[in-house]
């Protein structure tokens, strides 16, 4: 699992040594269905996200970017790591399909705990500027930290994510 | 090259005051009824009946709620038995919802009395609380913390225990003299068999001898804290009977 994290890490850092496209600012709000086996709504926590987004072809974009959030287990910091595909686009308005794999650390104290998770959505984004567009998204999102069950009857959520962020077109004009 | 310097000390900064500390690995007795969800920990006595005041606590700041378990199940499961809730804190700081107790006082059918309790931040956070709501809590009990101070509790006419540690270097002696303008009459106990009367308007102070400031909860060593003469278990085993004696005397 440490591999895959360190993976995540060094696909992330290439990527943002390239000439990527777009860079998401978001801040992600975590209303929850479920923890472990048992569904029962709640909140579970807030998390401040930065995201690049790199065209592959016309329709799909790597996804890449740095998440801190606070969730029912504490604080956390995870490598987003996905793909984005266009559905639809007019004048001023896009939506995008995104499938998103996370993978961190629980920041604890000894030692910090694997985190894993992915989350599957739609974003929408409305330009208001040249090169910016609000964006609203939502969709469901699963995370575990496997090494808190030593500690807690609940290590895992399902949450449906609502993100709320600014979009900042960086492709230089043609 | 500065900005990105400036960057990593930043990163580092903030990863360093966001980490929670971890309990102690402990094997969850199934013989106790602890259920979980994700607003408290709630601990429940063995046997069908136990007392109907319930014990609300607040854990210490970024300290994760399960460190308190050990000691809390020694209280709950005392002679008469008491419920406790422990509290889950966003990111684990109590100062991110100070009044969440207020809600969860009203979400348990059989107990008529609530008693708030908290180690360091989520001691102080325990004083707003009881600021906020002072008819919905009968006692106060504070493990090496006191009122922040903007708080003023002198008029409550609740109960007040305060235990703090002789070697605390986080919450100091000097700290403890200053709040006790800040809480209903200040009477200092050395020893538990003075602990005989109602303690109603009245705030109680007690110092336990060679403990820390992490020996309140189960989670080890903290980071510059002082340096222990005396062991978790003894220091957590003093806490316990100096709380259950604060309910003895209030008859709760």
């Amino acid at each position: 699992m440490k591999n895959i994290l360190i993976l995540s890490f060094f696909l992330t850092l290439f990527y943002w040594n390239t000439n990527a496209q777009k860079l998401h600012l978001e801040t992600h709000l975590f209303p929850s269905l479920a923890y472990q086996n048992t569904f029962e709504t709640g909140y579970n926590g807030t998390a401040f996200a930065i995201e690049y987004q790199k065209t592959l072809t016309s329709d799909w974009d790597l996804l890449t970017g740095l998440e801190y959030s606070f969730v029912g287990w504490g604080n956390q910091g995870l490598v987003e790591l996905g793909l984005s595909r266009n559905l639809m686009k007019k004048e001023k308005l896009s939506l995008n399909a995104e499938l998103t794999l996370l993978n961190g650390l629980a920041w604890f104290r000894p030692k910090s705990l694997y985190v894993w998770g992915g989350m599957v959505g739609v974003t929408l984004a409305w330009n208001v500027r040249k090169r910016s567009s609000l964006t609203l998204g939502t969709g469901i999102r699963y995370t575990q930290c496997p090494a808190y069950k030593d500690y807690s009857r609940i290590y895992s959520y399902l949450d449906i994510p609502i993100h709320i962020g600014w979009q900042i077109d960086l492709e230089k004009d043609e | 090259m500065k900005k990105t310097y400036f960057l990593s000390i930043l990163c580092y900064l903030f990863f360093q005051t966001s980490c929670s500390y971890l309990p102690e690995e402990i094997a969850i007795n199934e013989s106790i009824l602890i259920n979980e969800n994700r607003d408290y920990i709630e601990i429940t006595p063995e046997g069908e009946t136990y007392s109907e005041t319930a014990l609300l606590f607040y854990p210490g700041g970024l300290v994760d709620p399960h460190a308190y378990i050990e000691m809390l199940t020694q209280f709950a499961t005392n002679d008469e038995g008491h419920k406790v809730i422990i509290a889950k804190m966003p990111a684990n700081l109590a100062v991110l919802a100070a009044n969440k107790g207020a809600k969860l006082s009203e979400e348990f059918t059989g107990i008529n009395r609530w008693i708030v309790a908290g180690h360091s931040l989520g001691g102080a956070m325990a004083c707003t609380l009881v600021e906020n709501n002072p008819d919905t809590f009968d006692g106060l009990i504070l493990m090496a913390a006191y009122p922040a101070s903007s708080t003023d509790l002198t008029d409550w006419n609740g109960s007040v225990l305060s235990l703090f540690a002789s070697n605390d270097n986080f919450t100091t002696q000097e700290e403890i003299d200053d709040s006790k303008e800040r809480l209903p009459s200040p009477i200092e106990l050395n020893a538990i068999e003075d602990f005989t009367e109602s303690t109603q308007g009245e705030s109680i102070f007690h110092q336990i001898e060679g403990g820390i400031h992490s020996y309140f909860g189960s989670y080890g060593l903290q980071k510059d804290d002082g340096e222990p003469t005396i062991s978790q278990e003894a220091q957590q085993a003093e806490t316990t009977l100096w709380m259950q004696r604060f309910f003895e005397v209030n008859n709760w």
